[in-house]
């Protein structure tokens, strides 16, 4: 195994100039890193609510029944759990946690509590809040400074893009329009940039494992 | 005048480790490795030495079934690689 420069580093003593040479070189080398399939919390975020999404409008359109709504609880649950089983494999580069990876992270658990407690107050009680356009507003929210925070122009515009459509869910579309403004939202917000963010992110890493 | 540099980070692959965890929250073993090219068995030393000192904390767990050690920078990591940049500029200018 080698370092960028190809020498495997040991123990000998460095002078000053060596030493200020190899912190810039650490310093960068984790700096520039991404890690490979970074955009994969995102497609499995994205594609599982495009999935819920379809599956809970055609049972209700079919059935007319709106107890089918309780589903909407499993897209967390599947959700969460998909994450920690993302984040939790082993991968041969090895894991970093960087601040960056922390901040994203504090910012998407509260954003999806408050999604969980508006979809909650939507199914369970007769409240009744706009909860499409809550809910694009909160994950383009979560885009938006997911992009900002890390640098990363797709996911900024998807995020603005986002916020600047979501009031169209408070007006009065049929609700095979609404379905299908919402299963677009998440492909433009999160499915399109989480594939250019894989795409990039497997490039970048490649480049620094050869 | 020439301040004196502290030994145990004047050495290529602890001060290696010590600049990898700087800016970081976090890095595992492996990670570590495949930065600085080390064998497994002289990181392992290197970081035991940083650990001792109390420069680094090491956490020791699993990630799903594959074991996982896990390296943070302490205060006391930070504090003692600031007086060596320091020591260096008076090498330096």
């Amino acid at each position: 195994m080698q370092t960028q420069n190809n020498k495997p580093l040991e123990n000998r003593e460095l002078n000053a100039a060596e030493s200020l040479e190899l912190i810039g070189r650490m310093i960068e080398n984790t700096h520039n890193r991404m890690e490979r399939q970074a955009g994969l919390p995102f497609l499995l975020w994205g594609y599982l609510t495009v999935l819920f999404t379809a599956a809970i409008y055609l049972l209700i359109a079919t059935t007319h029944d709106g107890r089918w709504n309780c589903l909407w609880f499993g897209l967390p649950v599947c959700g969460w759990l998909g994450t920690y089983l993302l984040l939790r494999r082993p991968t041969a580069e090895g894991s970093v946690t960087t601040f960056v990876d922390r901040v994203i992270g504090q910012i998407w658990l509260v954003l999806g509590i408050v999604a969980f407690v508006v979809m909650t107050l939507t199914i369970a009680t007769r409240l009744n809040p706009p909860i499409l356009f809550l809910i694009v507003l909160l994950m383009s929210i979560g885009c938006a400074l997911s992009g900002l925070v890390c640098r990363f122009t797709p996911f900024v515009v998807s995020g603005f893009v986002g916020i600047a459509l979501s009031p169209l869910f408070l007006f009065g579309f049929a609700p095979a329009w609404h379905v299908a403004l919402f299963v677009a939202a998440f492909i433009t917000l999160m499915i399109v940039p989480g594939h250019i963010l894989c795409y990039r992110s497997n490039r970048s890493a490649s480049q620094h494992h050869v | 005048m020439f301040k004196e540099l502290n030994p145990l980070l004047h050495s290529e692959l602890r001060l290696a480790v010590m600049s990898i965890l700087l800016g970081i929250e976090s890095a595992d073993f492996v990670y570590l490795r495949e930065q600085t090219g080390a064998t497994a068995g002289n990181l392992s030393v290197q970081l035991d030495k940083l650990a001792k000192a109390g420069y680094i904390a090491i956490e020791k767990g699993f990630r799903g079934k594959m074991p996982r050690t896990v390296c943070r920078m302490t205060d006391t990591g930070r504090d003692a690689f600031a007086e060596y940049v320091d020591a260096l500029k008076s090498y330096i200018g």
